[in-house]
C-alpha cells in the first residue's frame, strides 16, 4: 500500500523538536535580559576577541597610571608646600639681616642671629617631612630622613670655619663645604640619588626628584647656616665680623630664594602634568567603558521583541500539540 | 465452485484477516517503538486449477526506505563528529574566558601589570609588591589550570576512542550474528522481521560511532563498510585494536609513538585527516581531537608561556641576575629550556626568590633578582622595566599563529580569538549537521506506524471478518439443506 501516512512518532519528534528548541532560546533571552551581558561574546564579536581584550586591559592598566597618578600628585603637593614653608621662613629673615649689617647694632645683629638659628630648625625639620610613609626630600632613600639635626650641621660648620678670620672667608668656606661631595653631601645630606621619573599615565612620566641636595636648598641653607653662626658663641670667628656675616647671609638667601623660585616652578610644571594626565585618564577610563560595555551589552528592546516572538511561536506549539493528541482515530471508534 | 471450496474460501478469509489483525496490533503496540519498521502482510489469490480458493497470505514485509535510512546514518554519524569537536572547542573557550570576565587568562594578565605600575609608583610598599606577587602567581596558576584541563581533555577522548573501538567490535559481532540467525529463520520459512529490527538498531550504533554504508547481499544478509571503503562486515566481522593509554602527557604523541593508533584486523588504519580512512564520525573526531586539536591549543598556551618567561628574563629587565639563571617565571624553578617547550605552561612557576612564604623576599621584585642586600625603598627602575616588557611589542618565538610582532596581552588574546572562530565555525558546522540529521529522521519516523491508518485498515479487517464468517455460515446452511433433503 503506498497511501501517504503519517507516522505517530514523527509528529511527536517535531513538536519535541520545536519545544526544546524554543525553549533554548528563552533561556538563552532570559540569561541575557538578565545578567545584561550578550551570552555568546565569542559569537557576538564574530571571534575576534582582541578589541575586547584589548579595551579591558586599557582599563586595568589605566586604573593602575591613575593611582599613581594621585600619589604623585599627593607627594608634588606636599614638596610643593614644603618648599614655599622654607621659603618663606627664609625669605623673613633677609630684610633683619639687611637692617641689621646696615645699622652696626650688636644687640640688633646677635638677635637676627638667634632669629636664623631657631629657623634653621624649622627648615631642616622641613626638609624631614614624611607624607604617607615616604620622607619628601630623600630622593630614593624613602625610609630615611633627609638631612641631620641643626646642631651636628652647625657642629661640622665650625670646624669647617677654624682659622678664618674675615666674613667673607668665611661664607666662602661654608658655600665651598656646601658644595663639595665630602661636605654637605656626605655629612648632612642622608637621602639617596633622586627618585626616577614617575609614571602617570602610559605615555607620561613626570619628574619629582627633588632632594635636600638640590642646589636650590644648598644655596638657601648656605645664607641660613651663616646667619645663625653670627649669634653662634662657639664661632672661630672674630665677632667683629658679625655685621659683614649678616650682610654676606642676606645675599646668599636672597640668591637661594631665587633658586627655590625655579625649583617650585619646575615642580609645578609637574603638577601640571600630572593634573592633565589624571584628568586624560579618567576620560579615558570612562570611554574604554563605554566601549567595552558597547561590545558585550545586551539590547534589551531587541531582548523584549525575540521574548515576544519566541513566547507566540511557544503557545502555538503547545496549542498543535494539544488539538494534535485529541486528534486521533481511535477516539472516535466508539 | 463447489460449497466446500466456498467454505474453504472462506475459511482462507478469516485465518488471513486474523493475521492481518495480529500485524495491526503488533503496529500499534510498537507504534512509539524506535526503530521499529511497520509490518504489512503481503495477500495474493490462491488458485486451485482453473479456480481461485481463497487467499494466501505470502508473507510479512518490513516498510523502510533504505535509501533514507543510508543517508540519516551519514548525516548522524557527520552531527556526532562535529558535536564531539564543537564541545571541545566551546570548552576550550570558556576555559580560556573573555577579557571582561575576572578570572579569565586576559583579565589576569592585565591585573598583573596593573599592580606592577602600582608597584613602580610606590615601590617602597611592601603591600604594592606583594600585590605583584599575587597577580604573578594567579597568572601561572591560570595557565596551569588550563594546561590540566586540556590535558584531561586529551585523556578523555583516548579513554572515549578505547570504549568506542569497543563498541564497534561488539556491534560488529552482533550484525554478523543476526545475519546468521536472520539467515536460518528464512530458511526455515519464519518471521525474521524481528531480527531485522535489531540488525538495523545494532547498525545505526555502528552508525552513531562511523559513518557505514550497509550494502544488501543474498538471503537478507548484509555487508558494512565505511564511508570512505574500509570493509567493517562482509561474512566475517573485521577486528578493531586500539591501546588506551593510562596516563598522557604533553610530549606524548601517535607521531612518536607513544600513543596508540586503530588498526584493523592487525594492520594499521589511518586515522588523519579527520574524515579519511575512518569517514567523518566520533570516532575519527575523537582521534582530531587527540591528536590535533589538543596539541595545537597546548602549544599556543605553552608560546603564551614562553613569550612571558622570555619577557621578563630579557638582561635589561633585571640585570643583577646572574646569566642563565632563570627569571621572575621560571620553568618549575629552572631557567626556560627553548628545546623543552612542550607542556611549558603546566610548569611555569614564580621564582620562589620573590615569593616570602617559600623563604624569598619581596624586595627582590624592587632591587632585581642577583640583588644581595635590600636597595632604597624609591628605586622603581626594575619595576618600570618590567612593566614595559609586558606591555612591549615583541616576536614570538614559537606557537601555531601566524608569526607577527605582539604585546603579552596581545598574544593572549589573539590566542583566544583563535579559538574563538574556530568554535563559532564548528558549531556552525554542528548546527548545519544536526538540522540536516533531524530533517531526515523527521522522515524516516514519517514512514513509521501511524495508529490512525492502522485502525482504519482494522475497520477494513473487522468488515472482511464478518463477511468471510457470514459466507462461512452462508454456505453452512446450505449444506444443512442439502443434508435435510
Amino acid at each position: 500500500m503506498t497511501l501517504v501516512s503519517l507516522g505517530d512518532l514523527a509528529q511527536s519528534f517535531l513538536l519535541k523538536a520545536q519545544t526544546s528548541r524554543l525553549k533554548g532560546e528563552v533561556g538563552r533571552i532570559t540569561q541575557e535580559l538578565s545578567s545584561g551581558r550578550v551570552a555568546d561574546i565569542g559569537a557576538a564579536l564574530s571571534g575576534d576577541l582582541s578589541q575586547l581584550t584589548s579595551v579591558s586591559r586599557a582599563r586595568s592598566v589605566t586604573t593602575g597610571f591613575q593611582s599613581g597618578a594621585r600619589e604623585a600628585a599627593t607627594q608634588a603637593a606636599a614638596t610643593q608646600s614644603a618648599l614655599a614653608a622654607i621659603a618663606g621662613a627664609t625669605q623673613s629673615l633677609v630684610t633683619p639681616l639687611l637692617t641689621a649689617s646696615q645699622l652696626d647694632l650688636t644687640d640688633q645683629i646677635a638677635l637676627t642671629g638667634v632669629d636664623a638659628r631657631s629657623r634653621l630648625d624649622s627648615v631642616l625639620a622641613t626638609l624631614n617631612t614624611s607624607v604617607g610613609g615616604r620622607s619628601l626630600f630623600s630622593g630614593q632613600a624613602v625610609h630615611s630622613p633627609a638631612v641631620i639635626g641643626a646642631e651636628p650641621l652647625m657642629a661640622a660648620l665650625r670646624t669647617e670655619l677654624v682659622g678664618a678670620t674675615t666674613a667673607q672667608e668665611a661664607m666662602t668656606r661654608i658655600s665651598a663645604w656646601f658644595d663639595a661631595p665630602a661636605g654637605y653631601r656626605a655629612v648632612a645630606y642622608q637621602g639617596g640619588v633622586p627618585l626616577e621619573n614617575v609614571a602617570v599615565s602610559a605615555t607620561d612620566r613626570v619628574w619629582l626628584g627633588v632632594t635636600a641636595e638640590d642646589p636650590a636648598l644648598r644655596a638657601t641653607l648656605k645664607g641660613l647656616t651663616a646667619a645663625a653662626l653670627i649669634s653662634d658663641i662657639t664661632s672661630p670667628l672674630p665677632v667683629s665680623e658679625g655685621k659683614a656675616l649678616a650682610r654676606l647671609s642676606a645675599e646668599a638667601l636672597m640668591a637661594g630664594q631665587d633658586a627655590l623660585t625655579n625649583l617650585s616652578a619646575r615642580l609645578g610644571i609637574s603638577e601640571g602634568r600630572i593634573e592633565a594626565a589624571q584628568s586624560r585618564n579618567a576620560t579615558d577610563l570612562l570611554a574604554h567603558e563605554m566601549a567595552q560595555a558597547d561590545m558585550i551589552r545586551s539590547d534589551p528592546e531587541r531582548l523584549a521583541m525575540e521574548m515576544e516572538a519566541v513566547q507566540t511561536n511557544l503557545e502555538t506549539v503547545f496549542a498543535i500539540t494539544a488539538r494534535l493528541s485529541r486528534l486521533s482515530l481511535t477516539d472516535f471508534l466508539r | 465452485m463447489s460449497i466446500s471450496s466456498a467454505l474453504s474460501s472462506a475459511f482462507s478469509g478469516l485465518s488471513a484477516a486474523s493475521r492481518m489483525a495480529e500485524v495491526t496490533a503488533s503496529n500499534v503496540s510498537n507504534a512509539l517503538t524506535e526503530g521499529y519498521a511497520r509490518r504489512e502482510l503481503q495477500l495474493s489469490a490462491r488458485s486451485l486449477g482453473k479456480t481461485g480458493v481463497g487467499v494466501a497470505v505470502t508473507g510479512v514485509t518490513r516498510q523502510i526506505d533504505t535509501l533514507l535510512l543510508q543517508d540519516l546514518r551519514l548525516a548522524s554519524a557527520s552531527q556526532g563528529g562535529r558535536a564531539t569537536t564543537s564541545d571541545f572547542l566551546a570548552r576550550m573557550e570558556t576555559a580560556l574566558g573573555t577579557a571582561d570576565q575576572a578570572g579569565s587568562l586576559s583579565a589576569r594578565i592585565a591585573t598583573f601589570e596593573r599592580t606592577v605600575i602600582e608597584a613602580a609608583a610606590r615601590p617602597e610598599a611592601d603591600a604594592r609588591l606583594a600585590t605583584v606577587v599575587d597577580a604573578a602567581r594567579s597568572l601561572t596558576q591560570s595557565m596551569g589550570e588550563i594546561s590540566t584541563l586540556i590535558q584531561t581533555e586529551r585523556q578523555a577522548a583516548d579513554t572515549k576512542i578505547a570504549g568506542d573501538a569497543r563498541l564497534l567490535n561488539d556491534a560488529l559481532t552482533g550484525v554478523a550474528e543476526l545475519n546468521t540467525r536472520i539467515r536460518a529463520f528464512a530458511s526455515t520459512g519464519r518471521d525474521a522481521t524481528a531480527l531485522m529490527d535489531q540488525r538495523q538498531q545494532m547498525v545505526d550504533s555502528i552508525a552513531a560511532i562511523i559513518p557505514v554504508r550497509e550494502i544488501a547481499r543474498e538471503h537478507d544478509q548484509i555487508a558494512l563498510y565505511t564511508a570512505g571503503g574500509t570493509s567493517l562486515l562482509e561474512g566475517r566481522p573485521v577486528q578493531f585494536g586500539f591501546t588506551p593509554t593510562g596516563l598522557i602527557t604533553p610530549d606524548m604523541s601517535l607521531a612518536a609513538g607513544s600513543l596508540s593508533g586503530l588498526t584493523v584486523n592487525g594492520q594499521p588504519l589511518s586515522t588523519a585527516p579527520a574524515g579519511g580512512r575512518l569517514g567523518e564520525g566520533r570516532l575519527s573526531a575523537l582521534f582530531e581531537l587527540r591528536d590535533a586539536l589538543v596539541p595545537e591549543a597546548q602549544a599556543n598556551l605553552d608560546a603564551l608561556a614562553r613569550d612571558l618567561i622570555e619577557r621578563v628574563s630579557a638582561p635589561a629587565v633585571d640585570p643583577t641576575r646572574a646569566p642563565g639563571a632563570p627569571g621572575l617565571f621560571t620553568d618549575q624553578g629552572m631557567a626556560l629550556d627553548p628545546l623543552d617547550e612542550v607542556g611549558l605552561a603546566g610548569r611555569i612557576q614564580l621564582n620562589v626568590l620573590v615569593v616570602p612564604e617559600a623563604g624569598g623576599a619581596l624586595w627582590r621584585l624592587r632591587d632585581g633578582l642577583g640583588a644581595a642586600v635590600a636597595g632604597p625603598g624609591g628605586f622603581s627602575e626594575r619595576l618600570t622595566a618590567l612593566a614595559g616588557s609586558l606591555s612591549a611589542v615583541r616576536l614570538q618565538a614559537s606557537g601555531g599563529l601566524s608569526p607577527g610582532a605582539r604585546s603579552l596581552s596581545g598574544f593572549a588574546s589573539e590566542i583566544a580569538s583563535a579559538q574563538s572562530v574556530r568554535r563559532l565555525g564548528a558549531e556552525a558546522g554542528t548546527a548545519f549537521a544536526a538540522a540536516r540529521s533531524d530533517a531526515l529522521r523527521a522522515e524516516l519516523l514519517r514512514a513509521g506506524v501511524d495508529t490512525d491508518e492502522e485502525m482504519q485498515n482494522l475497520l477494513l479487517i473487522e468488515q472482511a471478518y464478518a463477511a468471510n464468517a457470514k459466507v462461512f455460515q452462508t454456505a453452512d446452511d446450505m449444506i444443512q439443506i442439502l443434508l435435510g433433503m
